[in-house]
């Protein structure tokens, strides 16, 4: 234990100095693979731990979005605030799909289904709603008001992503040793064997996908401070549930560590590469989306249990 | 108010592209009623056959329909070498395990298209692609007539084979039961290749026949991809004919909300409906439930 926890606090420390020496654009590709560490993990809960393989996690980043928006432009209440109000409003909509969705027993491949059918729903919905502006978006005007949730650098935006990173990580290690947890475990392993040793089956999925969707909720706020624009065709688009999915099944779902690796290793790199000055910026970026796309497709195939299970391998042999 | 001669010429185009997306799922539905994968790249497919079709129409000015010649053992090749090389490995994982790799394919066919031809949305010019036949009050587009009567006789061709065929009947029979297929002497892992490679193959030819009228952009797939998942939904996960009524049935609310309400609405719309009928009736409007 000890060892791992000095281990964890190295890593820590390294990524707390890490603004140091990295450039504005350097610093762009940490918090982006941040961001996506934290949305994967996130995600992580509901599919991972609990597996349910929900493909509308969208849904509840779009919530995220536009409420902690929304409360701040009409109510004038600050986002640090409002990313709370929209937690609990994505964590009840996800509640609510669950209740749904398990009350008619949907499972497997009808649960991804449902799910991906919910947030394609909520995306319509949007485009025709005038009071949020419709797929025009809405756009947040760039101001230097910290207690607002607005900086005009790069760092303070890079403390709180790794801040909410290092935050989904202990609340995974805690998920890991509760009873929840393992009921989690217990319905994603067998769910008629749960059943039949006592585990309120529906509950405890219900609650792994209020939990989740509250989580993923914050990623959306923290979106829409940092890019200062959203649209449905940012937020409530495949684009997001894509990120949780690419980071956690290379990384290892069910852990508290794969998807960091998985989303560091996908997204950051990704964003990196980006802002490097190549010739033809373009065909790179794409380039190396075909070379993700490969290696997504050979991990699996090889790695089911994703990156972080080469670690345990090495470990035991 | 809209007119009857419009609604009569949206009724018509829906039954067009109902019969072009209903080749589509049916491809999709073949696949996942025999193999148990649900294909995410299917889409994508379709769109990989459209930018062949453009590219032989464009450097050797070959017609779509002759191109098919070429396009549909391509494809069926394709799908052979698809399923070999990735497919048929995970056949036995979990279905989270088939959605993240065929999302791998997905990813893959996008950016190789993004990568040769750029973002932008291409299209060719046929000399059939504006000629129309005025009928009564409606005038039949050609490009669309062909498209859907090519599809259609696909689907009918398809259904022919599965119902008269030796193979046609393994390919049932280990949809049906593969333990019992096996038992029975199919070959059973032959049967599963043949299948995604017919089922490639339908959107392939879905692919191409739309070419004379639609434009191709490497992200055109996921729109055909979430079309395939409502229809076959609709329709029944795995069965043929359910698949053919559910395009026409998506075709027609398509066509007709874009009439009476926003396109996005009715994308919604669509969706709703995919919800209620996953929660009500996961075997389809038209089948039956399984017991």
């Amino acid at each position: 234990m000890s060892a791992r926890l000095a281990l964890g606090l190295a890593a820590l420390a390294a990524a707390a100095a890490a603004p140091l020496v990295a450039g504005q654009h350097l610093l762009t590709a940490f918090i982006v693979a941040l961001h996506a560490a934290y949305m994967a993990l996130a995600w992580n809960v509901a599919a991972g731990y609990a597996g349910q393989f929900s493909l509308g996690h969208s849904l509840f980043y779009g919530i995220g979005a536009y409420a902690s928006t929304m409360l701040y432009l009409k109510l004038g209440l600050t986002p640090w605030a409002g990313m709370f109000a929209g937690a609990v409003l994505a964590g009840l909509v996800g509640v609510a799909l669950a209740l749904g969705v398990y009350r008619y027993n949907v499972r497997g491949i009808f649960f991804a289904l449902v799910t991906l059918g919910a947030a394609e729903v909520a995306k319509g919905l949007a485009d025709n709603w005038d009071w949020i502006k419709g797929p025009v978006g809405i756009l947040l005007t760039m101001k230097n008001a910290p207690g607002e949730f607005f900086f005009l650098r790069r760092e303070p935006y890079y403390y709180v992503a790794l801040a909410m990173v290092v935050a989904m990580i202990l609340i995974s290690l805690r998920l890991e040793r509760s009873r929840l947890g393992q009921y989690f475990l217990a319905v994603r392993e067998d769910e008629a064997a749960a059943e039949a040793s006592g585990v309120d089956t529906h509950r405890a999925k219900t609650v792994a996908i209020g939990l989740s969707a509250a989580l993923t909720a914050f990623a959306g706020s923290f979106y829409a401070q940092f890019y200062l624009y959203i649209s449905p065709d940012t937020v409530l688009v495949f684009e997001p549930q894509l990120t949780m999915m690419l980071g956690t099944m290379v990384g290892g779902a069910g852990t508290a560590l794969g998807p960091v690796l998985g989303s560091v290793l996908f997204s950051g790199l990704g964003e990196a590469l980006r802002n490097l000055p190549f010739e033809n910026t373009r065909q790179v970026v794409i380039g190396s989306k075909l070379v993700y796309a490969i290696l997504l497709i050979v991990i699996l195939i090889y790695l089911p249990g994703g990156l972080i299970t080469l670690g345990r391998r090495s470990r035991r042999a | 108010m809209v007119g009857l001669d419009v609604v009569l010429q949206a009724l018509l185009s829906g039954l067009f592209m109902g019969s072009v997306y209903a080749l589509i799922a049916i491809g999709f539905t073949l696949v996942f009623g025999v193999t148990d994968i649900v294909n995410f790249a299917h889409g994508h497919l379709v769109m990989a056959a459209m930018f062949v079709t453009y590219v032989l129409f464009k450097s050797a000015k070959l017609d779509p329909y002759l191109s098919l010649v070429i396009v549909l053992p391509l494809f069926f090749g394709l799908g052979a070498l698809l399923y070999v090389l990735v497919i048929q490995r995970i056949v036995d994982a979990p279905h989270s395990a088939h959605m993240m790799v065929t999302l791998g394919v997905l990813l893959l066919l996008e950016n190789l298209a993004n990568l040769l031809f750029g973002g932008d949305l291409r299209g060719v010019t046929t000399t059939y692609t504006t000629s129309s036949l005025v009928v009564g009050p409606v005038a039949v587009p050609l490009a669309r007539a062909g498209a859907a009567v090519v599809s259609l006789l696909a689907v009918g061709a398809l259904a022919v084979f599965l119902r008269r065929t030796a193979l046609g009947k393994a390919i049932r029979a280990a949809a049906n039961n593969r333990e019992g297929a096996a038992l029975v002497g199919v070959d059973v892992p032959r049967v599963y290749l043949i299948s995604f490679s017919l089922g490639t193959m339908a959107a392939a030819l879905a692919g191409a026949v739309i070419v004379p009228f639609s434009l191709v952009s490497p992200f055109v797939g996921h729109e055909f991809i979430l079309k395939a998942f409502v229809i076959a939904v609709l329709g029944g996960l795995g069965s043929v004919g359910g698949a053919l009524a559910g395009g026409l049935l998506i075709g027609f609310v398509e066509a007709l909300s874009s009439l009476y309400i926003s396109a996005s609405l009715g994308n919604a719309i669509v969706f709703a409906i995919l919800i209620a009928v996953l929660l009500y009736r996961p075997w389809g409007i038209f089948g039956q439930a399984k017991v």
